[in-house]
């Protein structure tokens, strides 16, 4: 495709308004997501490896949960059930997030290395092209843990398995967006690999224990900078108690988040500095 | 009579001679050793983020056994402040311990073993002197944060005898060395596998689960039964158990346990380079 065909689609795009936008990013994720797939797949003996080892990975730690429930009935208002529930989540959520978004984790060396350059040149949104073009494998284990767990412990009822899928949609995108913020300071302070890594291990760590070990300060940190709260724990009080009033609030709540990093990156990409390198992008 | 007068000419040069060829050995890994912690101090902001983390795993294992223990009971025969201790150990081991895994899959995956055999010493050996000055550091650092936390958070640990800490201490570094060999023996199955990162997640849990987070004494008898047997104990619960709760008896089955899996992992190792490395086929340049 040329050039000249490509502007041609922008424009033909701006003519048909933000829902049109909305569509062709929405196909490129999903020609993304087919591709990556594809080319995990290539290796099917590895990309089977990748996948059960991490969901046995994550089963562990239900061993661990039951044999400290075998010892005490709740722990912070939280049963065993509730446990799982928030691991489910966290689990599916995180998987779905890394499946789609691959790149969250490398933008900060992609910014340093200049590497966003190839990405620029290119007709479609910066912040999802760069995002979307890679996939981690063993998220896809992540993800069918949490699904899997979530139906071994709550079983197959189907609103409620879909509100499940629901949350797991949204909270992949508000932790999404957060890691993604974290890499996209590195625009306006340099390189923040470390801060990027300190807020993972505080969100996942925060998000797969009870609430209610959790008081003072941390609990303020949980529904502000490191959102484990709204990734988890409100999800678990809308699944055992629904309230549509609830249920829009955090809707509204992840939105701004995610509006958030990606205003954050659309006026990072202003600083960016092209590094000059060349490489090719296929 | 086996006194040196009596020992012929020859023979005792030859004692002599093998003798400085073990000293020049040693001292060859030594200078290895030195090196490696070198260049670790020379990024020593690293320990400090890894520090941080144990602190922060720490705060929040603290947490959860306060909320657990709310009613202020013992479980499975230990107190609060036994548990909080025991996390401390227990985590102080697996965040001091370096992973050859990784090392040497890459080694072996990229090929760059190929520069690395025609050097003058055993990659093993030299890949463990490297680490000694790593592990060295991190343990001395997180050593003093671990325990200036646990003091200020948990108070000091109820019966807990300094004076045992000369036995205590090389049990520790026995978990390490366990630890360090078993993984090794796993990132040498490189030369066989594509991918083996899978094996290096289930010992890591495996890790987690026989002694890591829980004690061994919080499992149903019959896996209790199970666990004693496997390695994984060895490599966390063992040292953590004699800093709560010393008995002679649990210190002599643990380092034997020790003695004989760190031997196991030594051998297992050395057989799978050695096998490795003849079979090994590098394309390119």
């Amino acid at each position: 495709m040329s050039t000249g065909d490509k502007k041609g689609d922008r424009k033909e795009d701006r003519k048909r308004g933000w829902w049109a936008q909305v569509k062709s990013h929405l196909r490129l994720i999903a020609v993304y997501f087919r591709f990556n797939l594809a080319a995990a797949m290539e290796y099917r003996g590895s990309f089977l490896l990748q996948v059960f080892g991490m969901a046995l990975n994550n089963a562990a730690f239900v061993v661990f949960w039951r044999i400290v429930y075998s010892k005490v009935e709740t722990i912070g208002g939280y049963g065993f059930r509730e446990v799982m529930f928030i691991w489910a989540l966290a689990s599916a959520a995180f998987g779905f997030a890394h499946i789609l978004f691959g790149n969250l984790g490398y933008l900060t060396g992609m910014i340093l290395q200049g590497e966003l350059d190839a990405y620029l040149l290119q007709p479609k949104d910066v912040c999802l092209n760069v995002l979307c073009s890679r996939t981690v494998i063993s998220a896809w284990g992540d993800f069918a843990y949490g699904i899997i767990l979530f139906l071994l412990v709550y079983g197959f009822v189907p609103g409620r398995f879909l509100l499940f899928v629901f949350f797991t949609v949204f909270s992949g995108l508000l932790m999404a967006s957060v890691f993604f913020t974290a890499d996209t300071l590195t625009f306006f302070i340099g390189n923040t690999s470390a801060l990027g890594r300190l807020v993972r291990e505080f969100l996942i760590s925060f998000a797969i224990y009870p609430e209610g070990i959790f008081k003072g300060a941390v609990r303020w940190l949980i529904y502000s900078l490191v959102p484990a709260g709204f990734i988890v724990f409100l999800p678990l009080r809308i699944f055992n108690a629904f309230s549509w009033a609830w249920l829009g609030w955090l809707i509204l709540i992840d939105l701004a988040y995610i509006a958030f990093a990606y205003l954050l990156f659309r006026r990072g990409l202003k600083r960016y500095e092209s590094g000059n390198l060349i490489v090719a992008k296929l | 009579m086996g006194t040196a007068l009596s020992t012929p000419i020859h023979e005792g040069n030859g004692r002599r001679r093998a003798m400085t060829a073990i000293g020049r050995k040693t001292g060859k890994y030594l200078v290895v050793a030195k090196t490696g912690l070198q260049n670790n101090l020379a990024y020593a902001v690293n320990f400090f983020f890894d520090t941080f983390f144990y602190i922060f795993f720490l705060f929040i294992f603290i947490n959860l056994w306060r909320t657990i223990y709310g009613q202020g009971q013992v479980i499975a025969g230990y107190s609060l402040s036994q548990m909080i201790w025991y996390c401390i150990i227990t985590e102080l081991i697996v965040v001091s311990t370096s992973s050859p895994f990784h090392e040497l899959n890459n080694e072996i995956k990229s090929g760059n073993i190929a520069y690395l055999l025609n050097k003058p010493y055993n990659l093993l050996a030299y890949q463990f002197s490297h680490s000694l000055g790593l592990i060295g550091i991190k343990l001395v650092i997180n050593a003093v944060a671990g325990i200036g936390f646990g003091l200020a958070f948990a108070g000091p640990l109820a019966g807990f005898l300094p004076g045992r800490l000369v036995f205590i201490v090389p049990v520790m570094i026995g978990a390490i060395l366990v630890n360090y060999f078993a993984l090794a023996a796993l990132g040498l199955t490189a030369f066989w596998l594509e991918e083996n990162t899978a094996f290096f997640w289930i010992y890591q849990k495996l890790t987690f689960m026989l002694g890591l987070f829980l004690p061994v004494e919080f499992f149903p008898a019959w896996l209790q039964k199970i666990a004693l047997v496997l390695p994984f104990p060895y490599t966390t619960y063992g040292p953590a158990k004699l800093v709560v709760a010393f008995t002679w008896e649990g210190f002599l089955r643990i380092i034997i346990m020790q003695g004989l899996y760190l031997t196991v992992f030594l051998v297992l190792s050395a057989l799978l380079y050695r096998k490795g490395v003849r079979m090994l086929n590098v394309n390119g340049g």
